[in-house]
C-alpha cells in the first residue's frame, strides 16, 4: 500500500506538468505569426484523401493567381493549391515532399516567382516572417525539422526549438498580438477554397514585362537550382509530370523571363511563361490585379481557365 | 555570465549540490572556489588585483590585531605608570594601527582612483587645458572593484576598531571580497554579519520549505529583471540614447521608463542573490525597503541601497564628523555664532562630502556627481531648512501624518524629485540630460494624442528596436508599475506573497506557479528578439 | 558616579540636543524611541556627551551602540 505521502510529491509534480504543457500548447498557436498559410495549409492536409489531378506548389502568386476550386468544379480538373505567402524554391521541394506522402497526383506545377531569390535572405532572418509563414503551419514532423535547418542554415537546437516550441521563439509577439491574431485562431478565412486566395481589390497596374525596358538579367542562386532539381528529380522518381510556369504579374520582367527560359530549357523542364499569353487570357491591366505582385479574382478567374485548356490539351 | 543567462543557472545549481555535499567545515572553500571561478568568466587578470588587495587587508588586519594585544601588554604591565603616560603610549599604539589601516585605504582607494576616475579625469583635464596627460585608456575597469574595495576597507577598519577579530586564513579574506554573491552589484555585508554565516562547523541543511521560499524569491527577481526592467528598459534606451526625436510626454514616458527599469533591476538582482544566499543558508543584507513610499529623500535613502549607505554612514560620515578638525571648527562656531549654527553647519559639511563621494562611487562623471549626490543633498538641505516652515504649514491646514493622502503626496513628491535626478544618471552628459529636459516643456500641449503619435512613428518605427501597438506598450507599463506598487505595499504592511501562498490550497498554488512560469516564458526579454542587456549597477 | 547621578546630568544633555524639555531616557532607551534621533543627531550626541563627561567613545562603540542602557554603562567605567 503507497504511503499518501509518496504520492502526492509526484502527483503535485505531474500536474503541473500536464498543466503547464496544456496551456502551453493552447497559447502556441495564438502567438505565432500567422497569415492566409496556415488556413491553405491545414485544408491540403484535410484533403488528404482525395487525389489529385493537379498539385499547384508556390508563393502567394500561385496561391492569389490560381482558382483551383473554379478547376476542380468547373472544369473537373482535381487540384489544390499548397503554399504559402513567400516559398523559397528549397521549401517548394519540402512541400512537394510532405504533399507526396497523401496524394499521388498527376501533374505538378510550380509557380517560380521566387527562383532569383537567394537563400541568405532566409538565412539571415531565420525566424522572420518568410520562415515563419511557409514552415509553422505544417504538421511536425522529422522533414519538418530537417529542411528548416537547411534552409535556415542553423543548428539541430534552434531547428528542433522553432519546430517544436515555438511559442519560445514568438513569445516576444505578445506585444503584437492583435484582435487578428485570436480571429485567425478560429478558422477566420472562409474565403479560401482549396487552397485559393480570393482578392477582390482592384488596382490599376503598368506591366513591366510588356513596358520599354528589358530590365535586368539576373542569375537563378546555384542552391535554387540545386532545389529544382530535386523537385524535378522527385517527380520524376513518382511518375509525375512537372510544369514550372510563371503566374501574370506586374513586376517580372522580360530579361528575367530569357533568364528562366534559357535555364528551363537546358534542363529539359516544361515551362509555361504566362505572361507570354497575357492577350490570350484577356488580362486587363486596369482590372485584374489587386497590387503590384498579386492578381485579383478577376485575373485569377481568366488565368483559370487559360491554364484548364492548357491542361486538357496536354493530357 | 550575466546571472541571465542558462550558464549561470547551471552554475548555481552546481555550487550548491557540491555545497550540500561537502561536510560544514569545507563549505566556505566550495564558496570560495565558486567565486574565484565566477570571477574569472568575467576577467581572469582582475583577480589578481583583487587577491593582492586582499592579502594587503589580511596582513593588515593580522598586524593592527597584534599591536591591539601588544597594548593590552603594555598596559598591564604598566599598569601602575600615570594616566599622561599611559595617554601616550596608547596614542603610539593607535597611531601603529592607524597606519596599517591607512595603508589599506590607500592601496584600495588608490587602485579604484587609478582603474576607474583616473581616465575620465584625466581626459576631461585634457578637453579643458590642451594637455596631454596618459589617460590610463588601455587600463580596464576590474569587475565590482566598487564593492569589494570598501568591503576590504571595512573589514580592516573593524579589526582596528576591536569590532571584528583579524582572521588567519588568507583564503577566508579572499572570499570575503570575492563572494559571488555580492561582488558585482551588492549589498555590502559586514564582515561579523557575513563570515559566521560562512565560515560554520554547523552542517546545515536544507529543508524543502526553506528550498521552496528561496526558490519562488528567485523567480521573483527574475520576472522583475527580465519582463519588467529588461522590457520597459527597451523604451527608456530609445528615448535616452535619441532624445532629440522625442518631446513632451513621449519623454516623459521615456523617462518614467527608466526610474521602473532601475528600480526593477536593482532590486531584481537583490531578489536573485538574497535567494541564492537562502539556498546556502547565509542571509545577507537588504538593499530596498519599498523606497518609493518614503516621505522624504532622506528617509528615501534609508530604504534605497541601505548597505551603501550604511557603509558610507559608518566608515565614512561618522569618522567624519567626529574627526578633530570638524569638531573644533563646530566648537568655533558654536562660541561665535551660538549652537544653532555650531552644530547644524558641522553636520551639513558633513553631509555635502558624503554626498559628493556617494556621487563619485556611482561612477567617474559630473552627471554622476550630481545626479546622485550634489542634488541630492540638496534636497536634504532644503528639506531641513524648509522644516519649521513645512511644520506650519501642516499645522495650518490640519494635517496630520498619519493621513493617507498626505502619505501619498509625500511619497508621488519623493519620486518626481527622484526621476528628476535619475534623468541626470542615465544621460550621457549633464548637457545632454539639460536638453532632455528642455524638450519636455518645448511643445504646445501635452496631449494623449501627441503621445500616441510619438510612439507609434519614432518608438515603434523602423530603425528602432521596439516592436509592437502602443496601446500594449502603454498597458504594459502601467502593468509593471503596477506590480511592483502592489508588491511593495504587501512588503510595507509586512505582508508576504510567497507565505500567504503556503497556506493556500494546492490549485491556488499552483495557478501561482503556472502564471509565474508563463511570466517569464512570455513576457521575458530572451530570445533572438533581444539582446541579453547586462545589469544596470554591472559596471561599478 | 553613580547611574543617577550619571542620568540627570545625561538627561539634561538629551533635553538640550533634542530641544524638548519633558525628554527623559532610561536603560532601554533607543534611536527608535526619541524623535528626532537618527544618524545624523547622533554623532551630535555623542559629542555632547562626551563634553559633558569629558570621555571619549571609540569609533566601535559609536557604531554599535544599541541603547542608552550601553552608553551609560561606558560613562560609569571611564568617568
Amino acid at each position: 500500500m503507497l504511503k499518501k505521502k509518496y504520492i502526492r510529491g509526484p502527483l503535485k509534480v505531474l500536474s503541473f506538468a500536464v498543466c503547464f504543457a496544456a496551456i502551453f500548447l493552447l497559447l502556441q498557436p495564438v502567438f505565432i505569426p500567422k497569415n492566409e498559410s496556415s488556413a491553405v495549409a491545414n485544408q491540403f492536409y484535410d484533403f488528404a484523401e482525395e487525389n489529385l489531378d493537379v498539385l499547384f506548389l508556390g508563393a502567394s502568386q500561385m496561391l492569389s493567381g490560381v482558382n483551383a476550386q473554379k478547376l476542380t468544379e468547373e472544369y473537373g480538373i482535381s487540384s489544390h493549391n499548397f503554399g504559402a505567402g513567400v516559398q523559397h524554391p528549397a521549401i517548394t521541394l519540402y512541400y512537394l515532399r510532405e504533399a507526396l506522402k497523401t496524394q499521388t497526383p498527376k501533374t505538378v506545377m510550380v509557380e517560380v516567382c521566387e527562383i532569383f531569390d537567394p537563400i541568405e535572405d532566409l538565412r539571415d532572418a531565420p525566424t522572420g516572417e518568410r520562415v515563419a509563414w511557409s514552415y509553422l503551419p505544417m504538421k511536425l514532423t522529422s522533414e519538418k525539422i530537417n529542411s528548416y535547418r537547411e534552409v535556415t542554415g542553423g543548428n539541430r537546437l534552434q531547428a528542433a526549438e522553432f519546430c517544436l516550441t515555438p511559442l519560445l521563439v514568438y513569445h516576444s509577439r505578445w506585444n503584437s498580438i492583435w484582435v487578428e491574431d485570436v480571429k485567425r485562431l478560429c478558422g477566420g478565412y472562409p474565403d479560401i477554397k482549396r487552397g485559393y486566395i480570393e482578392l477582390t481589390r482592384v488596382a490599376p497596374q503598368t506591366l513591366d514585362y510588356i513596358g520599354d525596358e528589358e530590365g535586368e538579367e539576373k542569375a537563378i542562386p546555384p542552391e535554387n537550382d540545386d532545389a529544382l532539381s530535386a523537385i524535378a528529380a522527385t517527380c520524376e522518381e513518382n511518375g509525375i509530370a512537372l510544369v514550372f510556369f510563371k503566374a501574370p504579374v506586374a513586376r517580372w520582367t522580360r530579361a528575367e523571363s530569357k533568364v528562366v527560359k534559357a535555364y528551363m530549357a537546358e534542363h529539359g523542364y516544361t515551362y509555361l511563361e504566362l505572361n507570354d499569353h497575357l492577350d490570350e487570357i484577356g488580362i486587363d491591366p486596369e482590372t485584374d490585379f489587386c497590387n503590384t505582385l498579386h492578381l485579383n479574382a478577376s485575373g485569377a478567374n481568366k488565368t483559370t481557365d487559360f491554364l484548364a485548356n492548357y491542361l486538357k490539351k496536354r493530357s | 555570465m550575466s546571472l541571465t543567462s542558462i550558464a549561470f543557472l547551471a552554475f548555481a545549481a552546481v555550487v550548491l549540490f557540491v555545497y550540500y555535499l561537502t561536510p560544514g567545515k569545507y563549505r566556505w572553500a566550495v564558496l570560495l572556489v565558486a567565486s574565484i571561478a565566477f570571477y574569472i568568466s568575467f576577467s581572469v587578470v582582475g583577480i589578481i588585483l583583487l587577491i593582492v588587495l586582499s592579502l594587503v587587508a589580511y596582513f593588515c588586519a593580522l598586524q593592527i590585531e597584534k599591536t591591539q594585544k601588544r597594548q593590552e601588554m603594555w598596559l598591564t604591565e604598566h599598569s601602575d605608570t600615570d594616566k599622561e603616560t599611559k595617554k601616550a603610549a596608547k596614542r603610539r599604539f593607535k597611531g601603529v594601527q592607524r597606519r596599517y589601516v591607512i595603508l589599506t585605504i590607500v592601496l584600495c582607494i588608490g587602485s579604484l582612483f587609478l582603474l576607474k576616475y583616473y581616465g575620465p579625469f584625466a581626459s576631461e583635464i585634457n578637453r579643458l587645458f590642451g594637455t596631454r596627460f596618459w589617460t590610463a585608456e588601455n587600463l580596464l575597469v576590474p569587475l565590482g572593484i566598487s564593492f569589494y574595495s570598501l568591503q576590504i576597507i571595512g573589514y580592516v577598519i573593524d579589526v582596528s576598531r576591536g569590532v571584528a577579530t583579524a582572521e588567519r586564513n588568507p583564503l577566508k579574506v579572499i572570499l570575503y571580497a570575492s563572494f559571488f554573491l555580492s561582488i558585482m552589484q551588492g549589498p555590502f555585508n559586514r564582515w561579523n554579519d557575513l563570515m559566521p554565516q560562512i565560515v560554520t562547523e554547523e552542517k546545515k541543511k536544507l529543508e524543502f520549505r526553506q528550498f521552496r521560499l528561496a526558490i519562488l524569491r528567485i523567480i521573483w527577481g527574475y520576472i522583475k529583471k527580465m519582463c519588467i526592467a529588461d522590457q520597459v528598459g527597451l523604451i527608456a534606451s530609445e528615448v535616452f540614447g535619441h532624445y532629440e526625436k522625442y518631446e513632451g510626454l513621449g519623454l516623459l514616458l521615456g523617462i518614467f521608463c527608466f526610474a521602473v527599469q532601475l528600480y526593477a533591476d536593482f532590486s531584481g538582482y537583490m531578489e536573485i542573490v538574497n535567494g541564492i544566499g537562502d539556498l546556502l543558508g547565509i542571509k545577507m543584507s537588504e538593499n530596498f525597503r519599498q523606497p518609493f513610499f518614503s516621505r522624504n529623500i532622506s528617509e528615501f535613502w534609508q530604504k534605497w541601497h541601505i548597505s551603501l549607505g550604511a557603509w558610507l554612514k559608518d566608515y565614512v560620515f561618522y569618522p567624519l564628523l567626529k574627526s578633530r578638525w570638524l569638531q573644533r571648527f563646530g566648537k568655533w562656531l558654536t562660541k561665535h555664532f551660538g549652537k544653532g549654527l555650531g552644530r547644524r553647519l558641522p553636520t551639513y559639511i558633513g553631509m555635502l562630502i558624503l554626498w559628493t563621494l556617494i556621487g563619485a562611487w556611482h561612477g567617474a562623471g559630473f552627471n554622476y556627481v550630481f545626479s546622485v549626490g550634489l542634488l541630492q543633498f540638496l534636497y536634504i538641505f532644503l528639506g531641513e531648512i524648509t522644516a519649521p516652515v513645512s511644520e506650519r504649514v501642516k499645522k495650518f491646514l490640519h494635517i496630520k501624518d498619519s493621513n493617507f493622502f498626505w502619505h501619498a503626496f509625500q511619497s508621488i513628491r519623493c519620486t518626481v524629485l527622484m526621476i528628476f535626478a535619475w534623468v541626470f544618471f542615465n544621460s550621457r552628459t549633464f548637457m545632454d540630460a539639460i536638453a532632455m529636459l528642455g524638450r519636455i516643456f518645448a511643445v504646445q500641449g501635452l496631449g494623449f494624442a501627441q503621445l500616441k503619435s510619438q510612439i507609434n512613428s519614432v518608438f515603434l518605427s523602423e530603425g528602432t528596436t521596439l516592436t509592437g501597438l502602443w496601446q500594449t506598450w502603454i498597458l504594459y507599463v502601467m502593468l509593471c508599475t503596477a506590480v511592483l506598487l502592489l508588491a511593495d505595499a504587501i512588503h510595507e504592511r509586512g505582508g508576504s506573497v510567497r507565505l500567504w501562498m503556503e497556506k493556500r490550497p494546492y490549485v491556488v498554488r499552483l495557478a501561482f506557479y503556472l502564471a509565474l512560469t508563463f511570466t517569464i516564458l512570455i513576457f521575458g526579454a530572451y530570445g533572438s528578439q533581444y539582446n541579453s542587456s547586462d545589469f544596470i549597477y554591472f559596471q561599478f | 558616579m553613580s547611574r543617577e547621578e550619571i542620568y540627570e546630568r545625561l538627561n539634561a544633555v538629551f533635553r538640550d540636543v533634542f530641544d524638548d524639555e519633558t525628554l527623559t531616557v532610561n536603560d532601554s532607551t533607543t534611536a527608535h524611541d526619541v524623535e528626532g534621533w537618527d544618524s545624523l543627531r547622533h554623532i551630535t550626541l555623542l559629542a555632547a556627551v562626551e563634553d559633558e563627561f569629558d570621555i571619549e567613545f571609540s569609533m566601535g562603540q559609536t557604531v554599535s551602540m544599541k541603547n542608552v542602557g550601553e552608553m551609560v554603562d561606558y560613562i560609569e567605567k571611564e568617568a
